[in-house]
């Protein structure tokens, strides 16, 4: 607990700059995730194989993707940067994909038939009720992102996983301790922050 | 280098003018506490001179920092003299420790662009250590002795032993013998616990770590000479020392101070009483201008 | 004078891929303006496939569709769902929007001014007798099933488009309520003039409700004709058996007083019944007791009706 106590501006600093990491990979991965997900959609015949080859990605354990990325991408943010959008992409494409897929299929037909264009109809009645079920999605890839972006810190970039493997080179528990308790808190807030927004937008 | 000329040329290279480009200077560290306080001094020294540093600690091994100073992800690191020889170039120690530093210093330029500045006096030399107790029971002095003993035991040891020409494969063909019983291999940071904790009878050591200030480990005597010196010193991208001559002067004045002694001091403060590297390393560089 | 469109099937035929058979095939027809068209078949006859052509979301493979004379392959589809009102039995409320906001939709799409469509909604609200006050703000999971109908069929009315399409539009609810609804939508069409193209697999509801009715079977045009004129002349045995034109009383709540008066000036005492009263009603005062009515028209007597009268008028030998 005294790293926690006696630096607790640089646990902070390094707890923005780790949300910071994850929340930008979030938005790039959901820029990925949506064409993948409408791809699904509009051809369901696609799922096995799509979702088959992101659940696949899903399974790789961190530590061996991350090494493989470093390869290519050298040390620091970028090897957690694109492990972390690749491994939130099978929670999202399949969330938004079951998100759209679900809509009650009378308000399609009537939004349709009632003359909405595609694009209204995407952005004023297949979107609105999809929403809760999307959120549920990037809640559940954000809390996940959070554990796995700690790796960050073996190669080399920032975030609260800095505290963790530094502290085990060094032989300072309390270093680990912080750094874990931290990223644990980190992940609690926005998992009740995001239910919130979940809850909001279930009309 | 007296302490007095040491301040002068750390003083000289903080009035000469900024002639270095806007862009930071990245220092880099090994995985393990004494290469990260030694590139915290190098960072802090290099601050005062008035350069901008940025920090890339805790990379992880010899081969990861050297690949990370080819991708241009850092522009300096402390490396060790008897490390770059034998494991990165690959050569037999030679018996003067001088003609080993200007190999190293003509090979490092001429295949990797890198240049070697003045190296420090302290020797973090390769060993393998063993408990009090059981160098008392087994009589166990030097390697000598080790290597034929080892049979009945157990060793507790890094990767980047067993595969290095000068870790276990250069103890077997200079002592011969050294077939341990077991051989497991551990994170760099946790190869004492299992001596400690009797899950291991002997430990790779390096001679300037902390842990074995304590008296409960003991460094067998390499009898036959094995391991050349390791002496720290910084590396450096020889475009960016090119290009500010600050970085050569300021780092030649601080390495000459650095000692086995004072080497093993600061990991033991770090790692027993647990103090933050950074303040160990301002404490050390305080201490030089006293 | 009729404000509603006439609309026009020239051999119209729809096949899907990969199937063998027409889902309807070479259907020909005149929908007069401001009536309300019943089509009527089991399912899988073809009807809400018909009826999904006139707005295009099922397109023609062969025949063409005329809407006031204009081709609706003419028109960009958008535009032309958006002058059709719309309802389905399902309904489709947008549940995530209010009540207000869901009949607004259509007026809103054209882009009417906010307060034209306020003034809309209200006026549509009461139309469906929906207090507005109530209504305007639930939320389509705080209304029953009849509620949320009437909110449909306001919805669907909304832009005041001159053609109305509805898929079994009363089938989800209880009979009762669904008695209530058919009454009000034939009054809201009657009034607003309002083609209506109506499917169902229901007979009463088709018999009760429509001007006209077209029997449908596997695609095809089996009959078209008033209640009345298919209960008595039905055109095969098909639709005899799906009319129930054997059961010659069905026919009574479709003929009135005045169809089966036997004139006379002469002044009988008796009991009064108006004439436009239908012959259930009269059938239930003979049976009552009395051997004939006085039919009453603008207050004045203008004939009676006994049993005979009654049955002769039902059987058609009048």
């Amino acid at each position: 607990m005294t790293y926690l106590t006696s630096h607790a501006a640089r646990v902070f600093a390094l707890a923005q700059d780790h949300a910071l990491i994850v929340a930008a990979a979030l938005l790039v991965a959901l820029a990925a995730a949506f064409p993948l997900a409408l791809v699904i959609v509009r051809r369901p015949r696609t799922a096995p194989l799509l979702l088959g080859l992101l659940g696949a990605i899903y399974t790789i354990p961190s530590l061996a993707l991350l090494a493989l990325l470093v390869r290519a991408f050298g040390l620091g943010i970028a090897p957690i940067f694109v492990a972390l959008v690749a491994y939130a992409q099978f929670m999202l494409v399949r969330n938004i994909a079951a998100g759209i897929s679900g809509i009650d299929p009378a308000q399609i037909d009537a939004a349709h038939g009632l003359g909405m264009a595609a694009r209204q109809q995407f952005v004023r009645v297949e979107l609105p009720l999809a929403l809760p079920v999307i959120v549920g999605g990037i809640r559940v890839a954000a809390v996940a992102m959070i554990a796995i972006a700690t790796l960050g810190g073996y190669v080399g970039g920032e975030g609260l996983g800095t505290l963790i493997f530094t502290g085990l080179t060094l032989h300072h528990d309390d270093m680990i301790v912080a750094g874990s308790l931290a990223a644990s808190l980190l992940a609690i807030v926005a998992d009740g922050a995001l239910r919130l927004v979940e809850h909001a937008v279930r009309r | 280098m007296n302490r007095t000329r040491a301040l002068a040329l750390l003083a000289s290279a903080a009035a000469l003018p900024q002639c270095s480009t806007s862009s930071a200077l990245r220092v880099g560290s090994k995985n393990f506490t004494e290469s990260i306080v030694v590139a915290e001094i190098y960072a802090q020294a290099l601050e005062t001179a008035g350069l901008r540093v940025e920090r890339r600690f805790n990379l992880g091994s010899t081969q990861i920092a050297l690949a990370a100073m080819a991708r241009g992800d850092i522009d300096l690191y402390p490396e060790y003299t008897g490390t770059a020889l034998v494991d990165v170039l690959h050569l037999a120690p030679p018996r003067d420790p001088h003609a080993m530093y200007e190999t190293l210093r003509a090979e490092f330029a001429k295949r990797y662009g890198l240049t070697w500045l003045t190296p420090s006096p302290m020797n973090d030399s390769q060993g393998l250590a063993t408990t009090q107790a059981l160098a008392t029971r087994l009589r166990l002095r030097t390697l000598s002795q080790l290597a034929a003993a080892a049979g009945s035991l157990r060793l507790a040891t890094i990767p980047e032993f067993l595969s290095r020409p000068d870790g276990l494969p250069g103890l077997q063909r200079r002592y011969g013998g050294f077939r341990f019983a077991s051989v497991h291999t551990y994170d760099i940071a946790l190869k004492y616990d299992a001596l400690l904790h009797d899950q291991a009878d002997v430990a790779t050591a390096f001679t300037t770590d902390g842990a074995i200030a304590s008296d409960r480990l003991v460094v067998l005597d390499d009898d036959k000479h094995l391991w050349p010196p390791y002496n720290v010193a910084p590396v450096v991208r020889t475009s960016v020392a090119a290009r500010d001559p600050r970085i050569a002067m300021t780092l030649d004045a601080v390495s000459p101070a650095i000692t086995s002694v004072q080497a093993q001091h600061m990991n033991a403060a770090i790692e027993a009483a647990r103090r933050d590297p950074s303040d160990v390393a301002t404490a050390f560089l305080r201490s030089l201008s006293r | 004078m009729s404000r509603g469109a006439a609309i026009r099937f020239e051999l119209a035929s729809v096949r899907y891929d990969d199937t063998d058979r027409d889902a309807i095939a070479d259907v020909t027809l005149d929908v007069v303006p401001g009536e309300l068209l019943v089509l009527l078949g089991p399912s899988g006859c073809g009807k809400s496939t018909l009826l999904r052509t006139v707005n295009r979301l099922v397109p023609l493979t062969r025949g063409r569709i005329a809407i006031d004379d204009t081709d609706v392959t003419a028109l960009d589809p958008v535009a032309l769902r958006r002058a059709i009102g719309y309802a389905i039995q399902a309904v489709g409320l947008f549940s995530h929007m209010s009540v207000a906001q869901n009949i607004a939709i259509v007026p809103s799409l054209l882009g009417w001014p906010r307060d034209r469509i306020a003034a809309r909604v209200d006026e549509l609200l009461a139309l469906v007798r929906l207090e507005p006050q109530r209504y305007r703000h639930r939320r389509p999971r705080d209304l029953s099933g009849g509620e949320a109908q009437r909110v449909g069929v306001a919805r669907a009315i909304a832009a005041q488009p001159r053609a109305l399409l509805m898929d079994e539009p009363f089938g989800a609810v209880d009979a009762i309520v669904r008695a209530q609804l058919q009454r009000e939508l034939v009054r809201i069409v009657r009034e607003l003039g309002t083609t209506t193209l109506f499917v169902t697999h229901d007979v009463e509801e088709a018999l009760h409700l429509a001007d006209r009715i077209v029997v449908m079977k596997d695609g095809r045009l089996e009959q078209i004709a008033t209640p009345l004129q298919m209960l008595v002349t039905p055109a095969n045995a098909y639709v005899a058996e799906l009319i129930g034109a054997g059961d010659v009383i069905r026919r009574l709540t479709m003929l009135r007083a005045r169809d089966a008066v036997q004139r006379s000036t002469v002044a009988v005492d008796g009991v009064r019944i108006d004439a436009h009263a239908d012959l259930h009603t009269v059938l239930n005062v003979l049976l009552g007791g009395a051997e004939r009515v006085v039919v009453v028209e603008a207050e004045h007597p203008i004939g009676t009706i006994d049993f005979a009268a009654v049955r002769a008028t039902i059987m058609g030998n009048r």
